[in-house]
């Protein structure tokens, strides 16, 4: 989230899309609802079906999955079209002005320099514009917007072609209603109206996923909504602490704190050239040195030193060619290439992608360690429950038992970027530990079995800090403040991340939390609720990151000048009688939050107004460079039982084919129904921690389809019934809900159906049923190569066969 | 003053928070369900079940309606059940209809005279059980489990007669859009301690249009009971009168004849 | 000719089980009803170990009331059904015998017609008392499993159940005077409670056409 949960209440128009948030985040509702009745804020829901969330939307709009770019698209056009979007904030925070490079074009789908071969785009021609004749190469502008190779004109071209009647072609919303969502929404674009994007797994989990998102930024750019309350771009995050695990680093591609992870790539042979490559020439990213230096330190403490670049070399340099994802690691277990694994809290058995195969490839580890609460799917994915043939499988299975968030403390990273402690409620159960002391158990563990060895690849390990208390909650406390950071001369904690340094003098884990664990205490556990702002950012309850701003980009809340643009919408301004001047301040930015921004660069100075300081040029990327193209354009999923109507191109030119066994390709001759997955709030995610438990699973007891009406007539289905659905991958078998509140589409003049299916379910536990995931492809998001969860193509039938 | 809730279905989402939270407090177990294709897959009350939330789903002139209407115990202003209770097991407390179970026979007759069918039988413990308003938590200055649970506002607790201002006033505000809106139980069934803001009629949620005390209840209540073991009464005044006037009047006459045979 | 004082079977020992089994029934599930029937009989529930108790002995002893006559009719259905028949035999002396009975009953000096084993006034008793019971088990068995019966007709049968008991034990008032303590009535009330005979000379005054059927016109 850009804003934050209580910021909602802020909102006068929320555009909940690829989301059920009345069903997945209810407290999202808390303070939409409070938006709705004391302000008047217009919800609008746009999703396949009418959802609980749809049941408290003002305007409820059908869109067929798969087609989020065409539909924002189309309000991109509608904006632009009707002069909507917010014009000084477009020309002087966004990169509207920037003039192009004369080699980029638009064609057919298709961007310039792209290499079918490869399935990959050469770049180079994604550029700004810059006179040769400038030794700086500063890019070019027309704050005019009228050059028709500026980003604006070449934005306006791009999407003129999603007008509203191709657009509801394409996603089968009835065009009144679109216009409606067009309407209501592109009103938020005044200055004293805000409009928030609400989204999650339903915007995330295809093809184009990252595109959808991009759709919404460039729409939220020029409505003027971005680092305003009641504005942003809103990831309702799918779990209490997913947005932790990426702070973390858990992904494939990133080392702590969004640090890209170094690959095997010749510009990252040293740490030289790792800084070359991840340091722009302005913005805050030029503090990129320290951030990475002060997580070496942190890591390897003594062992880095300046003379042996900080032991950069002991990082791991994946090869950039492979694909260390979610799908690409089931893959190459698939194919024997991985050896072991340990499975922290994860059931890929029912919650990832062909699930058929992920079952399957686990059957060819040597080993696997499964660290949960309950024996899942996954931890017994060899049983003859599970349908496989115990005998055949070699893989030695080891379980530890895990204990449940209440049996232990620790902070969780909320979607607003909130870090919050939560206290130990109850000891844990048995002899299960949490995740913390499991793995700090097996690092003191390998670096004993290691002791002693000279061969130098065992260095890293060796080398490791590892030294923390044995306790719980020393052990806690002790990572918690590793986290934050050092100053290693003092031996004191980091009060902030601007205090770090490149020369190894300071130790920071993860550089966006510095200041959450300060010598003042732990930032963490602060529980003041009282809102010292009006608008709900309550600076003193728990620890945001970046310190503790609560509004990002909050910079363009106020204008050129350094006021507000509006009264309403005010979050930061321009004191000029704020600043110091014996320090040459000519004042300070103030008000209801952290700035976002160097507190004392004036408006007047040379970077006065330039509001996204994390970006290499200051602005909002109208234009950005992503793996299928610096706009978002509409491609159909991968299995799609439709044409698309927008360009030749059927599906997005640059996401991954993974041509692999079991993993085939369903056709509309075959398949003619679109599928997709989603969650009930009685559950959670791949089920073990809510279907074990009986008050819940009374409530959701079974795995159920739901469809429109006419599809089950169609069908002979009734309300009720056992009905199998079956993919290209595999076959479940599920209870018929047949309901009003999924309707067929009209996609260009064809009736298209859809049918939604929970993906909880698993053969353990109280609650038990199929998991839908054996219908879903190995197929990703072209820049994230996030599963396609969200549309693929099935068919349905009465009973089971 | 009395207390109560207001449950505004126009903010609720139907998460079932309130569910759970209310089994949680009271120690209620789940009972066996099987999804039949709808969301309510808890039905009704049962012993073990004190609140669950209505599912509806609706079509008018292709806008489609979802209404989620959360279900407990009504807490009469002047309740059925009170009246029937033959063990005066059942009792007003700051507006919360309690029961006494350890006063309770088990008898059921609170259950058919509910003019909302509320309580049922538990078999565990033999006795009729119903939502109590958590008097115990209130007692102790805590919300009900179910509110407390609430994320949305959807349920609010307080005094009824502010809950009553504040539902008035949103009925007000959602008048223009919803013209059927209205508050339900200021009045129905006698007044009630639980009120409801509705944007629909009250059928389209699933409750009672005019819920009252049914006819053959009154008639029982107010007849029956009463007026029947005079029945009794008369005959077995008959039987003394016959008793003795038949003695009385055989002083002067011949004695029976088989009394005559017997001696 | 049999003699006057020798002694000829009126109740059989069967029907003499189910009455006085059924009879420690009635009052036994009255006494527990009345608990539960009104909180002025809240002083009798100690006797059953409170208000629960009560209920608890009252459905305990439902089963025996449903189960005691289902097994007479099972052991014995001609006895039932003899029975039965000669209830809803109706003629002359029958209503003669009625219309004559309120002054028998106050006590003047009145010639009754003839009557059988059972006169007319035990014929409406054996007529009330199993239509009464069939009632009250039925509505009995909707009040206990309430839940599973419409509520209008778990209404209904609260109306039923106590307009059965409460006819049923007026009935059971004069059954139990008339039978007793009614001058002329301690010969049958003995017969019941003891060995089930009465003498021959009172079954010739009382039940003139039993007597002759069975002992024969002299």
């Amino acid at each position: 989230m850009t804003n934050h949960w209580v910021d909602l209440r802020n909102t006068d128009c929320a555009l909940i899309i690829g989301s059920n948030a009345a069903e997945n985040h209810p407290m999202a509702f808390k303070w939409l609802t409070e938006a709705r009745e004391k302000r008047g804020a217009k919800i609008i829901s746009v999703d396949p079906r009418f959802t609980r969330t749809s049941a408290r939307a003002d305007i409820y709009a059908p869109m067929r999955s798969g087609t989020d770019v065409a539909f924002i698209g189309g309000l991109i056009n509608y904006v632009i079209q009707n002069n909507l979007y917010f014009h000084d904030y477009v020309v002087n925070y966004t990169n509207a002005a920037y003039i192009i490079d004369d080699g980029y074009e638009f064609k057919d789908g298709l961007f310039s320099g792209y290499d079918p071969e490869q399935r990959k785009y050469d770049q180079k021609t994604w550029a700004y514009k810059t006179d040769p004749a400038d030794p700086d190469k500063k890019p070019l502008k027309d704050p005019t917007l009228q050059n028709p190779r500026c980003v604006f004109q070449l934005l306006k071209k791009h999407f003129e072609r999603y007008d509203v009647d191709t657009v509801c072609k394409i996603t089968g919303t009835p065009k009144d209603v679109y216009l409606k969502v067009a309407e209501t929404f592109a009103a938020t674009g005044k200055p004293d109206k805000s409009g928030t994007i609400c989204y999650a797994m339903g915007t995330c989990q295809h093809s184009n996923a990252s595109q959808n998102i991009r759709a919404y930024s460039i729409l939220q750019l020029l409505l003027g909504n971005m680092g305003i309350p009641g504005g942003g771009i809103n990831a309702l995050r799918g779990e209490s602490n997913v947005q932790g695990s990426t702070d973390m680093g858990l992904l494939s591609h990133l080392l702590t704190a969004y640090l890209n992870a170094p690959t095997n790539d010749a510009a990252y042979k040293d740490l030289a050239g790792y800084i070359k490559k991840e340091t722009p020439k302005w913005g805050f990213k030029t503090n990129t040195p320290k951030w990475i230096i002060s997580m070496l330190k942190a890591w390897y403490g003594d062992a880095a030193t300046k003379e042996n670049d900080y032991c950069y070399q002991y990082l791991p340099k994946r090869d950039a060619k492979r694909n260390f994802t979610h799908i690409g690691l089931f893959e190459a277990m698939y194919e024997g290439k991985i050896k072991g694994v340990l499975i922290f809290g994860a059931n890929p058995v029912v919650g990832g992608p062909n699930a058929n195969k992920e079952a399957k490839a686990l059957e060819n580890l040597d080993w696997m360690v499964a660290v949960d609460l309950w024996e899942t799917e996954t931890s017994t994915f060899w049983s003859r429950e599970a349908g496989a043939d115990p005998s055949k499988i070699k893989t030695e299975v080891f379980f530890l038992p895990a204990c449940s968030s209440y049996e232990k403390q620790g902070t969780v990273s909320n979607s607003g970027r909130w870090i919050q402690f939560r206290w130990k409620a109850v000891d844990p159960l048995g002899e299960s530990r949490s995740d913390l002391e499991i793995l700090y158990e097996l690092g003191k563990r390998i670096k004993e079995a290691y002791a002693g060895s000279t061969d130098p690849k065992d260095k890293p390990l060796l080398d490791m800090t590892w030294d923390y208390p044995e306790e719980e909650e020393k052990l806690l406390d002790e990572v918690q403040r590793e986290i934050n950071g050092y100053d290693l001369t003092t031996k004191k904690l980091l009060p902030k991340f601007a205090d770090l340094k490149d020369d190894g003098t300071t130790s920071c884990g993860v550089w966006i939390y510095c200041g959450m664990y300060t010598e003042e205490g732990n930032k963490t556990q602060k529980r003041d609720n009282k809102d010292t702002t009006g608008i709900g950012q309550y600076p003193n309850w728990a620890f945001a990151w970046p310190v503790n701003r609560r509004i990002i980009y909050n910079r363009c809340s106020a204008d050129l000048s350094g006021n507000p643009w509006s009264e309403a919408k005010k979050v930061i301004w321009w004191d000029p009688t704020k600043g110091d001047p014996a320090k040459g301040e000519k004042g300070k930015w103030v008000g209801l939050d952290v700035p976002d921004f160097i507190a004392t660069v004036a408006p007047s100075d040379p970077d006065g107004s330039k509001p996204f300081i994390m970006h290499p040029d200051g602005v909002g990327g109208l234009f950005a460079k992503m793996a299928d193209g610096p706009f978002p354009e509409h491609y159909e999923p991968w299995e799609s039982p439709v044409q698309n109507i927008l360009s030749s191109i059927q599906f997005d030119p640059a996401a991954k084919i993974w041509q692999s066994p079991m993993n085939e390709q369903g056709t509309p001759d075959k398949y003619p129904i679109i599928g997709t997955t989603y969650r009930v709030v009685e559950h959670w995610q791949a089920g073990a921690m809510t279907r074990n438990l009986p008050w819940l699973a009374e409530l959701m007891p079974n795995v159920f389809v739901e469809m429109s009406e006419e599809l089950a007539k169609e069908k002979g289905i009734q309300n009720g019934d056992i009905v199998t659905v079956e993919s290209a991958r595999g076959k479940v078998t599920a209870v018929a809900c047949v309901t009003k509140r999924f309707k067929p589409f009209n996609i260009n003049g064809k009736i298209v159906h859809e049918i939604g299916i929970l993906w909880h379910y698993g053969y353990k536990g109280v609650a038990v049923g199929d998991p839908a995931n054996r219908l879903t492809p190995h197929i990703g998001d072209a820049n994230s190569n996030t599963p396609e969860y969200k549309a693929w193509l099935c068919d349905v039938y009465k009973g089971v066969k | 003053m009395a207390k109560g809730y207001l449950v505004d279905t126009t903010k609720c989402i139907g998460c079932r928070g309130c569910v759970v939270a209310c089994k949680n407090w009271n120690q209620l177990p789940a009972e066996p369900t099987g999804f039949k294709g709808t969301y309510q897959t808890v039905a009704d009350f049962s012993g073990n079940t004190f609140t669950y939330i209505g599912f509806n789903e609706y079509e008018e002139n292709g806008q489609l309606k979802w209404y989620f209407t959360k279900r407990q115990c009504m807490h009469c202003l002047d309740p059925a059940c009170m009246k029937v209770c033959p063990q005066k097991a059942i009792s007003i407390v700051d507006g919360a209809v309690v029961r006494d179970y350890g006063k309770c026979a088990g008898c059921q007759y609170c259950a058919s005279a509910c003019p909302f069918h509320v309580p049922r039988y538990n078999t565990k413990i033999n006795k009729e059980t119903k939502c109590s308003m958590c008097a115990e938590r209130v007692a102790e200055g805590m919300l009900p489990a179910c509110v407390k649970a609430c994320v949305t506002g959807a349920l609010q607790f307080g005094e009824r007669d502010e809950l009553l201002a504040i539902a008035k006033e949103r009925v007000n505000a959602l008048k223009a859009e919803y013209p059927n809106a209205r508050v339900y139980g200021e009045n129905d069934a006698g007044g009630t301690s639980v009120l409801y803001v509705l944007a629909d009629v009250p059928s389209k949620y699933g409750l009672p249009e005019n819920p009252q005390v049914s006819a053959l209840t009154t008639a029982w209540q107010k007849y029956v009971k009463p007026y029947g073991p005079w029945l009794i009464a008369l005959t077995a005044a008959g039987s003394i009168l016959s008793f003795f006037s038949t003695r009385l009047l055989k002083v002067g006459q011949r004695a029976h004849e088989e009394e005559s045979l017997h001696g | 000719m049999v003699k006057s004082d020798e002694k000829i079977l009126k109740c059989s020992g069967g029907a003499r089980f189910v009455h006085w089994s059924h009879t420690i029934c009635w009052f036994v599930m009255l006494f527990s009803g009345l608990v539960l029937f009104s909180g002025w009989f809240n002083w009798l529930a100690p006797v059953f170990g409170g208000a629960d108790g009560a209920d608890f002995i009252h459905k305990l002893f439902a089963i025996f009331f449903i189960a005691i006559p289902l097994i007479g009719l099972f052991v014995k259905p001609r006895s039932f059904i003899e029975w039965m028949k000669m209830a809803f035999r109706w003629g002359k002396d029958e209503f003669v015998f009625m219309m004559k009975f309120p002054f028998d009953f106050i006590g003047f000096k009145v010639n009754m017609p003839p009557q059988e084993r059972i006169n007319a006034g035990q014929k409406i008793n054996s007529i009330l008392f199993p239509l009464l019971g069939f009632f009250l088990a039925l509505s009995g068995t909707i009040m206990w499993f309430a839940d599973n019966f419409p509520v209008w007709l778990v209404q209904l049968a609260y109306i039923v159940h106590d307009c059965c008991w409460i006819i049923g034990t007026a009935q059971v008032c004069f059954h139990a005077y008339l039978g007793s303590l009614h001058p002329g009535s301690g010969e049958s009330f003995w017969a019941m409670f003891g060995d089930g005979k009465v003498r021959a000379s009172w079954a010739k005054h009382h039940h003139t056409k039993w007597y002759e059927e069975v002992v024969g016109r002299e």
